[in-house]
């Protein structure tokens, strides 16, 4: 797959981030080591961007790279055109905002305290607070919909609550582009999907851009506009989430000995099939929630088989199996686990 | 006091033993030359007896202890018992039993068995405190000396000539912590401590080598603290000598200690002691020897109510208080001139006693290397610092005497 | 800044007034307040005893201990932060060892005839040339950590060089006592107890604006210090240089502490329990409030230690570190105790 064409060859809208030729890795005295090599990327203002990859591969390095908290091997990024290498620090965190993994402990301070923080590149000397300062800070706390946390103890907080409060201080830095290092690694599924889905709208409402590296494939492919997928080799397959699955990336990527991705419900599944073929009679909700209780017993579910195929009628009531040698039904689907389970131990 | 009581005993005993036989008298007349006549006239400062007689009275000259409250002694014919009151700071008795060499071991019981026992007269001492060296310079028996803490701090020249012969080893250069091994293979026949107490003289005195305690500072009155003279006599057998010169030394002491006290108060100065250190006064205690001696000197002390018996703390503010209008001010030092006083402390200038320029040290006879023999002989010669302190408190007084030690701080 | 916040602060102040009056008429010997009043307006014979002892003994003693409190515990509260280590103090980084140090050797060492030569031509006595071998000493030591730590970038390891630093200068300075006389060490105890009562009005003159100036510099460094307490990472994101603000965090805090050492002896406990004391008091990390919260704090309690060391009176004078010591010991528990997490957890 071709890496994505860099926007500048289709428009001359002024990329929010781009990086030329750039090279991410470590230096040590005597040499450099680069992880990822000739990395061109472009983000548009209002995009969500998701980097993907396995373990290890380098996302993070790249991240830091783009964030200026470690320097380029070579190539250079640029944040709104101007050359990061040119920017100091303090200039740039007032484009730039950054939501890392680790757990942040700080005791008694105030949710409005640390989003207060966020206005450290902003704030005059003892770090004074405006009134055009505090206006910001209430934005900031609005967007991310933390207006009850607001006067609580942040230490107190719920993983996700503290998350999204990290977000709101890199907000209140009043960034064109927020870059989180895996915000959601440590939430629960429903924080995840709020994270992720708080990230979508803000992105939708202002020309903040958005670079987010995550684990979670599924929850990337349905929210983002841009997909950075890394592959093994250190290649980067860039695009809309559906252009990248169609390419075959993710497939590469991710599948293993025991997982394979299934492009149509852009998802992974658990490899099966090691004991036969199976065909579900019945439709909607009920006949999938059997077709996934096949798949885990081991069943390839297919659309329509020879007679050798273990057909399961799935049902209003629950599900009726009729085979050669017995037959089954029961209500729930613990009790059709079990009598395939059961037939394994037959056959 | 010498009592002459042996020469009548002797002279009973001969007539009792004339009818024995000549012929035994003759033979013990013959060997006579190396015999100790029974009837000793004095104690034996060198040398032991060679034929022991039970019933001789190896001690005719015998001390009395008048001033000083932390030894005392008994004689008996052969030996004597040694009692340190005190022997350091807080610390419990010591009793030694000192055995005229040549006599047997006396028969001993209870505590006294297992007292110290020491072979008199010594021939070699080591000695800790240089202000005990000053005690046998006075004796006239530096003759004994073997071994001192530290070579290099020596003032006395008579001890600094013996050191130079080489006949001297040092046996604590180093923080003056006592090297064990050096006492015990010189094996001296007595070292005597600081009146300090220490594990490390445990360790000799279970080596062999006699350990007693000098503990004359813990002394209160400087009267007693010069007895101490006779303290190392008792060693040395030299009671007789001890006896005058202690004697001699204490009439004069008493000619000035009657008279000056005795001035009115009027003309009786109000002194202070001691120097600061961030904020903190070190003066002499209330009950220490100094205290004693400005008393003898006719003048009034501002801690004379204090209870210490060597050195005291207090507070800058509490020195100001009861000193600000002192007479004289004695017994600081390490100051160059009264300007450079108030560089150190600027809060000086508070003191009558120094605006005036009564300021005296004892450093007179300083040498430029730092070393004062002050500290050496002032000890026996508390005569010599009253007489300088009545000059300094009533100079019409005494207006022959040239100061010893003492000096007032130049104004520059 | 919350209203309790600034109840707080007021009541610091008041209560910084009312010990400052305290320290004034209590000393060893009793003077009516009436008299020490007289005796600051001026309104008595400047020869006075009781005079002099108010304006030239304890006045210039207070003064010393608000200032040194303060620097204290502002050093205190950056080195906490910075390392993010609850139990780090102003002479982390072997301060106070390189201190002992400079001082051992003028008064114990064998140095001490050619130190006192050096400092005679230098036109330096007694107490001065100990201040100046502590600031040496310290400086020294300072330096070297500062240049070996330059290329450490984990702060928990930067303290750990410190300690080892520290105890290696002190062994050096336990051989110079084992190999000294009596005398001088009498001298050298009596350095390390610590004392407000040695800076005279006239040592003031310097004393005062380093440490008045060096606690105006620290408090400089608020907005950084807030910074700080999301970690370097966060802190770097948000536009702070860290490795200058680490560097120059770590050398005004040692700085304070190396000046207040000098002058004051070695004064242990204030710079960690007074930070400590503060966050439980106000229930906020927030610098902006906890910096002149140490600053009025620090002063108090150092006047307060003043204060309880003359307890004993005619008896004498306790030790002030042993007085900071059992007064700091006790407090930092209980607030660690009370704040069920304790400062910095997790």
């Amino acid at each position: 797959m071709t890496p994505y064409a860099a926007p500048a060859l289709c428009a001359d809208v002024e990329l929010a981030l781009r990086t030329r030729d750039l090279a991410v890795g470590y230096r040590t005295r005597r040499s450099r080591r680069a992880v990822l090599e000739h990395v061109n990327l472009g983000v548009r203002a209002g995009e969500l961007v998701c980097l993907l990859g396995p373990n290890g591969i380098g996302k993070s390095t790249l991240l830091r790279t783009l964030a200026k908290m470690q320097p380029a091997l070579w190539g250079s990024v640029e944040l709104g055109g101007a050359d990061l290498r040119s920017i100091t620090h303090a200039e740039l965190a007032r484009r730039l905002g950054v939501v890392l993994t680790e757990r942040i402990v700080v005791e008694a301070l105030p949710v409005r305290r640390i989003v207060e923080l966020g206005r450290y590149p902003h704030s005059g000397w003892f770090g004074r607070i405006t009134d055009r300062d505090r206006r910001v800070v209430d934005w900031a706390i609005d967007a991310v919909g933390a207006r009850q946390l607001a006067d609580r103890d942040f230490s107190r907080l719920s993983d996700g609550e503290r998350q999204r409060v990290m977000i709101a201080r890199a907000l209140a830095q009043e960034p064109v582009l927020l870059v989180l290092d895996e915000p959601t690694a440590f939430l629960d599924v429903p924080s995840r999907v709020e994270v992720m889905g708080l990230l979508r709208q803000l992105t939708r409402e202002g020309p903040l851009a958005v670079v987010v590296s995550t684990h979670d494939l599924e929850l990337a492919l349905r929210t983002a506009d841009l997909v950075w997928l890394v592959m093994p080799g250190g290649e980067m397959t860039t695009g809309a989430p559906e252009d990248v699955v169609l390419s075959g990336g993710l497939a590469q990527a991710f599948e293993g000995r025991h997982i394979r991705f299934h492009p149509e419900e852009r998802s992974f599944r658990l490899l099966t099939g090691d004991r036969g073929e199976a065909v579900v009679r019945g439709s909607g909700l009920r006949a999938a929630l059997v077709a996934a209780v096949l798949e885990r017993e081991g069943y390839a579910v297919v659309a329509a088989s020879d007679e050798s195929a273990l057909s399961v009628e799935a049902h209003e009531c629950g599900w009726h199996v009729l085979t050669d040698d017995g037959e089954g039904n029961g209500a729930d689907y613990a009790s059709l686990a079990a009598f395939l389970r059961g037939r394994r131990a037959v056959a | 006091m010498v009592r002459v009581a042996g020469i009548t005993a002797m002279a009973a005993r001969c007539a009792s033993c004339a009818c024995l036989g000549a012929i035994a008298l003759c033979g013990l007349i013959a060997t006579a030359p190396t015999l100790e006549s029974r009837s000793a006239a004095s104690n034996l400062t060198r040398g032991c007896v060679e034929t022991f007689d039970a019933t001789a009275d190896y001690f005719p000259d015998k001390l009395a202890i008048e001033d000083a409250a932390n030894f005392s002694v008994e004689y008996r014919r052969s030996y004597k018992v040694v009692t340190v009151k005190e022997a350091y700071a807080g610390g419990p008795a010591e009793r030694y039993v000192l055995v005229q060499c040549g006599a047997p071991a006396p028969h001993l019981t209870g505590e006294l068995a297992r007292a110290q026992v020491v072979t008199v007269p010594i021939a070699s001492l080591f000695v800790f405190s240089t202000t005990h060296l000053s005690l046998l310079v006075d004796l006239e028996r530096v003759d004994v000396l073997t071994g001192v803490a530290q070579r290099d701090v020596v003032m006395s020249p008579e001890v600094q000539s013996r050191i130079k012969a080489g006949a001297v080893a040092e046996f604590a250069k180093a923080g003056l912590v006592i090297d064990v091994e050096r006492v015990v293979t010189a094996r001296p026949s007595l070292l005597m401590a600081g009146g300090t107490s220490s594990a490390t003289l445990a360790v000799i005195r279970n080596a062999g080598v006699p350990v007693v305690a000098n503990a004359e500072w813990l002394e209160p009155t400087a009267l007693g603290r010069a007895e101490w003279l006779k303290y190392m006599a008792l060693f040395l057998n030299e009671e007789r000598k001890a006896h005058m010169l202690y004697g001699a030394m204490k009439d004069r002491y008493r000619s000035l200690s009657t008279r000056a006290p005795q001035r009115p108060d009027a003309e009786r100065p109000l002194v202070m002691t001691g120097r600061s250190t961030r904020g903190m006064f070190t003066i002499a205690g209330g009950r220490s020897y100094v205290a004693a001696l400005i008393k003898d000197a006719g003048g009034r002390y501002a801690w004379a109510d204090n209870t210490a018996v060597g050195a005291a703390s207090v507070d800058l503010e509490a020195q100001i208080q009861r000193a600000a209008n002192a007479d004289v001010w004695i017994n600081g030092g390490g100051w160059k001139n009264l300007a450079v006083m108030l560089e150190d402390e600027p809060r000086y200038a508070a003191f009558k006693a120094y605006r005036q320029g009564q300021v005296w040290v004892y450093e007179l006879r300083e040498t430029p290397t730092g070393g004062n023999d002050y500290w050496s002989r002032s000890v026996t010669h508390p005569d010599l610092v009253l007489a300088d302190l009545v000059k300094i408190f009533h100079p019409k007084l005494t207006p022959d005497h040239a100061f010893e030690w003492y000096k007032p701080v130049p104004a520059r | 800044m919350t209203k309790r916040e600034v109840v707080i602060l007021v009541g610091l102040v008041v209560a910084l007034s009312v010990v400052f009056v305290l320290s004034l008429a209590l000393g060893s010997t009793p003077i009516p307040l009436r008299r020490v009043v007289l005796a600051l307006m001026g309104a008595s014979p400047h020869d006075e005893a009781s005079v002099i002892v108010v304006t030239a003994i304890r006045l210039p003693r207070s003064v010393t201990a608000m200032l040194a409190g303060a620097s204290l515990g502002i050093a205190g509260l950056q080195m906490q932060t910075l390392f993010r280590n609850p139990l780090a103090d102003p002479f982390a980084l072997g301060i106070s060892s390189g201190a002992s140090l400079g001082v051992a050797l003028v008064v114990l060492g064998s140095g001490y005839g050619a130190a006192a030569a050096f400092g005679t031509a230098m036109g330096m006595r007694g107490d001065a040339l100990i201040t100046a071998a502590a600031i040496v000493g310290a400086a020294l030591v300072l330096g070297l950590v500062l240049v070996v730590s330059s290329r450490i970038a984990n702060p928990t390891t930067v303290l750990i060089l410190g300690l080892m630093f520290g105890y290696a200068v002190s062994a050096i300075v336990t051989v110079l006592v084992g190999a000294s006389q009596p005398e001088r060490l009498q001298q050298w105890a009596q350095w390390g107890f610590g004392s407000f009562s040695g800076v005279t009005w006239q040592r003031l003159q310097l004393f005062g604006p380093l440490t008045f100036f060096g606690v105006l510099i620290a408090s400089a460094t608020t907005k950084q210090l807030n910074a700080l307490l999301l970690g370097e990472n966060y802190a770097r994101s948000m536009g702070l240089a860290v490795r200058r603000a680490r560097l120059l965090t770590m050398l005004g805090a040692s700085v304070l502490g190396a000046v207040v050492t000098a002058f004051c002896g070695p004064i242990s406990f204030l710079g960690i329990a007074v930070p400590h004391l503060c966050r439980g008091l106000l229930g906020t990390s927030d610098h902006r409030v906890l910096v002149p919260a140490v600053v009025l704090m620090g002063s108090a309690v150092a006047l307060v230690a003043q204060i309880v060391s003359l307890l004993p009176g005619n008896a004498g004078v306790l030790p002030l570190n042993a007085v900071t010591s059992l007064m700091g010991a006790p407090i930092v528990v209980a607030v660690l105790l009370r704040s069920r997490r304790g400062a910095f957890a997790g």
